[in-house]
């Protein structure tokens, strides 16, 4: 990823070989302009001319107007009148349409370089894509990519510190290289929007942080490939106290600087068990307490009916993941579209592989919380140790998690804070049940209540009532919940405690992740 | 290339030359011999003004054909830009007569008033042509872009132009080279990335009045 620097070093290069073409593609004008300008300041014995659509065309060095007209066909007339006159003139043009094929314009671009080269002139062409192959082969072509996260921070910190002493600053460089990071994939121009829009309130304190990703968000809108989930403030998750514990540290990680260090993020975790406790939620619920923007990756809806399309609408997703990062990547059902399988041509095959490149590869901070339900397809190369973080096993909630889950739903559908008889009771009488089953039960409680118009909290045997008129998944499709804890045992750490597990696997001991070579 | 017409006394060069300027306007004008409003007689000068003004037209149709000919070829907003610029010089012709210094002054300061009105009725009368274009299938988007590009390349710009009087053509100029004076007002990369960033102020609590 060429940076800024680099850029500068080879833009100069090409300008003392007299290249008579230089492309430069990138989103940011103004980012090259800069890197023009610099160049044209260590060669001052050239002319250098800039032409907009706005402001028609100046002295690129003195910023003085020196032509009125700002028709891209007159700026050519006027360049080419200056290349006939004398000999090492440079003009550079910024916002021209129709350079990607072989059109008038790019046809005349090319005229004009042929020109350019025979008076050891040079044009600049400042473009967001590249050129028709026909112009760009008559000079060379770089590209300047996003500002790097350390660039990011260094335009941040001249802001802040211009803002030190005339209003109320909390941040320092930590503060201010957090928000570099969380800014990482935007363009220089958005990251100075966002900072000022922050300082315009009147103030920049530590908690602004987190609004970082939300104007992120905005900024990048509908992405292909993941969707932005919103988050709520109330995710609460009963149990899995084994992957809290496990996640506790990794925040840290996802939110320290890493630069100097030979650590690398945190890559995800892989929740695999019985539907229904938790492992969706799990995900929001990271993100909500890491005070980070969550994506979800449709692995069914990236799957296209062409050659080589569901390949490319990964890579796009992925791509769009490393941008908006920070973030949390929430891939929900991994193996429908990585399932091993025969009769598609080798494509889940090839996506398995483009999407354990990217795990590798990808140095973003991306936190992956991929779920899954039927284990048994998934390739075993992505379940390989270095794949993801960890495998955790989600099985149903023991008896103790499902008294803090059934005390969070009562809470929130019922505004009720249950006798603990009621608790121990409520315990009992859901043995087999999933998360989303507790959850379904008490809600349905409170939605009867609503719409009778019942006031006041429902009696105990009521509530009971509700729970013994409902047969769990546990109890629908045993053969089900045993392969999967089967599957579990043996490749996962448990994502509740280890006593759910001893108990739950009769006779096992709480599985060990095992590394499948 | 330019040509030179002679004569033996100034009507006559005037005459001469004219005649053979409208037929071909490399032949130069830079020896057109000055006239005073009360050179020549009234009669004199109404059939000096006869040619003058046939030198005109056929500089005009000349710019008029060359323009048809080039809608005929042009396929996009861009090309039609490109035909534009490069027309320019064919219509400063007409301009180089209109406003000769040898030209009696009353006479030329009409011509040059009048020449600008030309070209404005020209240019009007063009991007009505454009626009009608719609009604004969031509899409809107298409129409939209060549007006713009009618309008953003107007036949008026030649009245910038630097008008030479001997025959060669009449061009843009090449901008000139500047002197710069070291360390003046030279924007650096640097600078550049200073001026982009942006200081937040607050907004005034009231609005003030002038006192």
């Amino acid at each position: 990823m060429p940076n800024l620097v680099e850029t500068t070093g080879i833009v100069h290069r090409y300008l003392s070989a007299r290249v008579p073409l230089i492309v430069v593609q990138s989103i940011e004008p103004n980012r090259v302009m800069e890197i023009i300008a610099s160049c044209a300041a260590r060669a001052r014995q050239m002319s250098y001319y800039e032409h907009s659509r706005t402001e028609g065309i100046k002295d690129l060095l003195t910023g003085q107007a020196v032509s009125d007209e700002t028709s891209l066909q007159a700026a050519l007339e006027q360049a080419r009148m200056t290349f006939k006159s004398r000999q090492n003139v440079n003009f550079v043009f910024t916002d021209v349409e129709g350079l990607e094929s072989e059109t008038t314009t790019s046809r005349h671009f090319a005229e004009m370089v042929r020109l350019a080269e025979s008076r050891q002139c040079t044009i600049m062409l400042i473009t967001a894509n590249p050129v028709w192959p026909g112009l760009g082969r008559l000079g060379m072509c770089e590209r300047l990519d996003l500002p790097t996260t350390e660039e990011l921070a260094l335009t941040l910190t001249q802001m802040v510190d211009d803002h030190r002493g005339r209003l109320p600053i909390q941040w320092q460089a930590d503060e201010v290289r957090q928000a570099a990071e969380a800014l990482t994939g935007i363009t220089e121009a958005e990251a100075i929007n966002v900072l000022a829009s922050l300082l315009a309130k009147g103030s920049l304190e530590i908690t602004d942080l987190a609004e970082l990703s939300r104007f992120k968000d905005r900024i990048f809108g509908d992405m292909s490939g993941i969707e932005r989930i919103p988050l709520r403030g109330d995710y609460e998750v009963g149990g899995l106290r084994g992957l809290r514990e496990w996640l506790e540290p990794r925040e840290r990680l996802m939110k320290m600087d890493l630069t100097h260090s030979p650590l690398h993020p945190p890559k995800g975790v892989l929740l695999v068990g019985v539907p229904g406790c938790g492992k969706s939620l799990s995900a929001k619920a990271i993100a909500s307490q890491w005070d980070l923007p969550l994506y979800r990756l449709d692995m069914a809806g990236i799957l296209g009916m062409y050659v080589g399309q569901s390949e490319s609408q990964l890579r796009e997703a992925l791509a769009a993941a490393d941008r908006v990062a920070p973030c949390v990547l929430w891939i929900d059902e991994i193996e429908k579209a990585l399932a091993s399988g025969a009769g598609d041509s080798g494509t889940s095959r090839r996506l398995v592989g483009q999407f354990l490149f990217w795990l590798q590869e990808s140095t973003s901070k991306v936190f992956m919380v991929a779920t899954a339900n039927d284990v048994s397809s998934l390739p075993p190369e992505l379940l390989r140790k270095g794949r993801f973080d960890e495998l955790f096993f989600v099985d149903l909630p023991d008896p103790s998690d499902r008294e803090e889950i059934a005390q969070v739903y009562f809470q929130r559908y019922l505004s009720m804070d249950p006798s603990p008889l009621l608790l121990k009771e409520v315990v009992e009488h859901s043995d087999g049940f999933s998360g989303s089953d507790i959850d379904a039960v008490i809600h349905e409680i409170a939605a009867r209540r609503f719409t009778s118009a019942q006031e006041g909290e429902p009696s105990d045997e009521e509530i009971l009532a509700y729970f013994d008129n409902v047969l769990p998944y546990s109890q629908t499709n045993p053969e089900d919940v045993a392969a999967i804890r089967a599957w579990g045992e043996s490749r996962c750490v448990p994502a509740g405690s280890a006593r759910t597990l001893n108990g739950t696997f009769a006779g096992a001991t709480a599985p060990r992740r095992r590394v499948l070579v | 290339m330019s040509l030179q017409v002679s004569g033996t006394n100034s009507y006559e060069i005037w005459v001469r030359t004219l005649r053979a300027w409208a037929a071909d306007p490399r032949v130069s004008l830079a020896d057109l011999p000055v006239l005073q409003d009360d050179t020549f007689s009234p009669g004199t000068m109404m059939r000096l003004i006869e040619h003058i003004n046939k030198g005109l037209e056929a500089a005009g149709q000349r710019w008029v054909d060359a323009l048809g000919r080039a809608m005929g070829s042009i396929t996009d907003a861009d090309s039609l830009a490109r035909e534009l610029v490069q027309l320019r010089p064919v219509l400063a012709r007409r301009v180089q007569l209109a406003t000769h210094p040898s030209l009696p002054p009353t006479l030329r300061t009409a011509y040059t008033k009048n020449v600008g009105e030309w070209i404005e009725r020209q240019q009007s009368e063009f991007e009505q042509m454009l626009a009608r274009l719609f009604t004969s299938g031509v899409d809107a988007v298409t129409v939209d872009r060549l007006v713009a590009a009618a309008k953003q390349n107007p036949f008026r710009a030649v009245l910038g132009y630097e008008v030479v009087q001997d025959g060669s053509r009449i061009e843009s100029q090449a901008i000139p080279l500047s002197v710069r004076v070291e360390g003046d007002n030279q924007p650096s990369g640097a600078s550049r990335v200073r001026s982009r960033l942006r200081r937040v102020d607050p907004l005034p609590t009231s609005v003030e009045r002038n006192s």
